[in-house]
């Protein structure tokens, strides 16, 4: 027991011999930051017995009011940082690790952690502009915007916008000024009337679907679902439609049910059918379309 | 014959040895794989407290406590110092910094050797009582005659008594370092 209590003994006493003649090569977890390698032997220089590196030790040498513009030295800096000093002087009550660490090695960058927008204050945050003065996009849709950069952009990152046309003001409803190559070329669209807007059938939430009333013409059903091609099969044209793409509906049956019940005009479809109800179309049926009686006239 | 003796007696020990190095170095490199290096840190704090409970076989031994099986608070020590090690392994990764933790580190891997090396010579000790045991049956030696000449038998206390000299100051070695580490870390670390 004594034999083993003297290895204990003498261990602890070498190794706490070492630890205060050369604190940096026993108890060092790793490498300091350039500008901080002559405190590698004076560990509580930064540290405080129990709390870690507090703050007020690292803002007693790296005053708050001049870090980006002027180095621990008091020497101007030769490259003064306004935003750097503006972030430093506008936080407070934030323990410097929350962004910076040490013992990580010589290169300033490892020095620090990845910034959080969380740590400014509310005023700092409602002001983007303040430090992204380079980043305000010159363009036409940015341009009409001002300055609240919050309204689509996130602090996480820039690019998951979320615009939202209510923005633009009274500028939201000249769709064509921004969305200028973005009207469709189709039969439906370029015969529109130049006074007719797009927000009379699209709104700025999304192009589809359009506010367009199909049924004024012709009403889906589970037989005859909303897809274009089924009746439209000719490219861009909507004003032309066909009736006869499927078994239900071909020339010669439709032709012979119609003659049989006297009816000679039936070329246009939907002027009696607005459905594929075909008992709708008997009310609809205009007498005149009967070759016959009208003949007989 | 000899080597039945190295496949039965040195591969195990040894086996429980490497697959501790290779466990630890795998499981730090899926950590780093993972971005999950930060967990290191708090391994070296659970590691020490599964090595510290492997001590409580210490204290039955020396009498200290005196409930509990020897037999499977050996087996608890063996089993506690291999997980404890593996975790304190991961914890120290391989980072070459400061030299207490890593002196630390060196004792601890060094105890485990030591460690496996006194369960062969146990297992070896034991095996020799047997033939010995074996050998006086044959010599038609009464029940209470092979009693009282084992229970002299000085092989398996004398083999132990020896091993012990050198596990013990070992063990105090590593403690000695993980210690300072220990102290150091808890005044210097922002808690």
């Amino acid at each position: 027991m004594k034999r083993t209590l003297f290895f204990f003994t003498l261990t602890l006493i070498i190794g706490l011999t070492a630890l205060f003649l050369f604190p940096y090569y026993t108890i060092n977890p790793g490498v300091l930051v350039k500008g901080h390698t002559d405190l590698q032997n004076n560990c509580l220089a930064c540290h405080s017995i129990g709390s870690g590196a507090p703050t007020e030790k690292c803002i007693s040498c790296h005053k708050l009011s001049e870090i980006g513009l002027k180095k621990v030295s008091q020497a101007v800096s030769e490259k003064p940082n306004n935003k750097t000093n503006l972030l430093h002087k506008s936080i407070k009550n934030i323990n410097c690790y929350y962004c910076h660490t040490e013992h990580n090695g010589l290169s300033k960058e490892n020095a620090t952690l990845n910034f959080t927008h969380s740590i400014l204050p509310k005023q700092m945050l409602n002001n983007c502009a303040d430090c992204h003065t380079d980043k305000k996009p010159d363009n036409k849709i940015h341009n009409l915007i001002l300055n609240d950069c919050s309204n689509c952009h996130t602090t996480d990152k820039w690019e998951r916008a979320e615009f939202k046309h209510q923005l633009l003001g009274e500028k939201q409803n000249d769709c064509k000024d921004c969305h200028i190559n973005k009207t469709p070329d189709d039969e439906l669209h370029i015969g529109l009337d130049k006074t007719v807007q797009c927000l009379q059938c699209h709104n700025t939430n999304a192009w589809k679907p359009s506010t367009f009333d199909h049924s004024k013409y012709f009403r889906f059903d589970k037989n005859h679902p909303s897809d274009c091609k089924n009746c439209h099969n000719e490219q861009k044209k909507f004003k032309s439609y066909t009736c006869y793409n499927c078994h239900e509906h071909q020339p010669a049956r439709i032709s012979e049910k119609h003659i049989k019940e006297g009816i000679r005009d039936f070329s246009n479809c939907v002027k009696c059918h607005r459905s594929g109800d075909e008992d709708e179309a008997k009310g609809n049926e205009n007498r005149n379309n009967r070759g016959d009686e009208s003949d007989n006239d | 014959m000899a080597l039945k003796f190295v496949g039965t007696k040195i591969i195990p020990s040894a086996l429980i040895f490497i697959s501790l190095i290779i466990s630890a170095i795998l499981l730090d490199f899926l950590f780093h794989l993972a971005g999950l290096v930060w967990i290191g840190r708090y391994l070296g704090i659970a590691g020490t407290f599964v090595i510290i409970a492997s001590f409580i076989y210490s204290l039955r031994k020396r009498k200290i406590i005196k409930s509990g099986s020897p037999k499977r608070l050996l087996q608890n020590h063996e089993l506690q110092g291999w997980i404890g090690a593996l975790l304190i392994l991961v914890h120290g990764g391989v980072h070459f910094n400061a030299v207490i933790p890593w002196l630390a580190l060196f004792a601890m891997v060094i105890v485990v050797a030591s460690g496996l090396t006194g369960k062969y010579l146990l297992k070896q000790a034991k095996e020799r009582l047997k033939d010995k045991e074996a050998e006086l049956v044959k010599q038609n030696k009464t029940t209470d005659e092979i009693e009282k000449e084992l229970l002299y038998s000085s092989l398996l206390v004398d083999t132990m008594q020896k091993w012990r000299k050198v596990h013990m100051p070992l063990t105090m070695i590593f403690i000695a370092f993980a210690l300072i580490h220990i102290i150091v870390t808890l005044l210097m670390w922002r808690w």
